[in-house]
């Protein structure tokens, strides 16, 4: 990947783009598209 | 169900999830590497990793979950830590990239390698001034430091710049344009940022998350139309008579101005004590106040500011504020300040009423 590579560009049909993140607490952190056997629905949102 | 914030600081959202009970992890990416422009944003992830939907609705719901998809011929995302998967994943090792994305890591994990990392990131920023991006996290980075043990003097400031420059080489991406506003005038926002805040707390009461950075006025402050009316104020000590102790006191101030050429701007300050001297807030005693003297044709809401200290660390707390400049046109200039408090100087155990004089320089806006 490049660096201008990123989620923001996903296209439907295609693979969601290895990211992990923390969690808010910092206690863990998750990728999103590593919940494999799982379907996800993926809120990006802000508390504002 | 997996939820992503792009706030800067992730401990406004733990106390919104809480507050509203939400029950799914909620993930922190403060330098956008999911590349959303709005929010907020609802997709669809198929059993194989596969995007379904990057706009979906309530109706989609039902038929996405009833609905097996075929698999697809993909590898499993590369086990390890959060930060070797940044590595391995967003770049090639050994190329500039990689060396970028490993120190927006180190930020993101608190690894311990800050200056490193900042380094690295504005070394990448300098190469590139021109790509809204790396602007925009490089300001985000200075912000994280700012609220660090690790702050150097005007890192919120440039965090302001850097996020302007974000925005100016990308204008219509909406978080970029939402973190400048967080900071920025009245005139600019179409709603509160965290109005909610205090509520919230209260209600969760002693379970509720600390914020970690203080909420300054700004971020509470909801939208106004019109310049201000100025409050009549008087000036707490006119002759200089109150005592002024150096260096007890460290100051730090950042302005981030409108972006319609109105000559409105948001002017910071924040004041800490120094360590030299060990200096403690004594927050019985009262409030700590702050006057102003604006150049000439410049105007504020009221000269004379107060914070109230909520005694609960009394040699760590942060005295916060922040307040609207109407400077008529934009233009560059240096606020003349000094604070008055009631502090206890550690070793004799004395307490005083203590004068701090500082500037606050007002950028021109670029």
């Amino acid at each position: 990947m490049t660096a201008t590579a990123h989620a923001g560009e996903v296209k439907v049909g295609e693979l969601y783009p290895e990211l992990r993140l923390p969690t808010i607490d910092g206690k863990e952190t998750i990728s999103i598209r590593g919940q494999r056997t799982k379907k996800v629905l993926l809120i990006e949102f802000a508390s504002w | 169900m997996i939820g992503v914030t792009q706030e800067q600081h992730p401990n406004r959202c733990r106390v919104f999830a809480q507050w509203k009970g939400i029950d799914w992890p909620i993930l922190w990416d403060p330098f956008n590497m999911t590349g959303s422009k709005v929010v907020p944003r609802y997709l669809l992830i198929d059993e194989h990793g596969v995007v379904q939907s990057t706009g979906a609705r309530p109706d989609d719901l039902a038929a996405f979950l009833t609905t097996a998809y075929p698999a697809v011929d993909a590898k499993d995302p590369p086990a390890g830590s959060g930060l070797e998967l940044f590595e391995a994943t967003m770049a090639k090792k050994g190329s500039p990239e990689a060396a970028y994305y490993g120190a927006l890591s180190n930020l993101l994990w608190n690894t311990g390698n800050g200056d490193k990392a900042m380094l690295a990131l504005k070394a990448y920023a300098r190469e590139r001034p021109d790509d809204a991006e790396a602007q925009w996290r490089l300001g985000v980075a200075f912000r994280m430091r700012y609220d660090s043990l690790e702050r150097h003097d005007g890192d919120f400031q440039l965090a302001i710049d850097h996020w302007r420059r974000g925005i100016d080489l990308d204008p219509r991406h909406y978080i970029y344009r939402r973190r400048l506003q967080q900071y920025g005038p009245r005139l600019h926002k179409p709603y509160p940022f965290y109005s909610w805040v205090d509520e919230a707390r209260a209600a969760l009461g002693e379970s509720a998350p600390p914020l970690i950075a203080p909420l300054t006025r700004s971020e509470r402050a909801g939208p106004r139309a019109g310049s201000p009316a100025a409050q009549e104020a008087r000036e707490p000590d006119p002759k200089n008579e109150i005592e002024s102790l150096k260096k007890l006191m460290d100051v730090e101030t950042a302005v981030a101005w409108s972006d319609r050429g109105d000559g409105v701007a948001r002017a910071h300050v924040v004041l800490r004590p120094s360590g030299r001297r060990v200096l403690l807030w004594d927050a019985e005693a009262g409030p700590v106040t702050i006057w102003l003297r604006l150049p000439e044709g410049w105007r504020t809401e009221s000269n004379l500011l107060t914070y109230t200290l909520t005694g609960e660390d009394r040699a760590e707390e942060q005295v916060v504020v922040d307040f609207e400049l109407h400077t008529g046109k934009p233009a560059a200039g240096t606020i003349q300040a000094y604070a008055l408090y009631y502090a206890c100087l550690d070793g004799p155990g004395e307490c005083r009423y203590l004068r701090h004089d500082f500037e606050i320089a007002v950028p021109a806006p670029r």
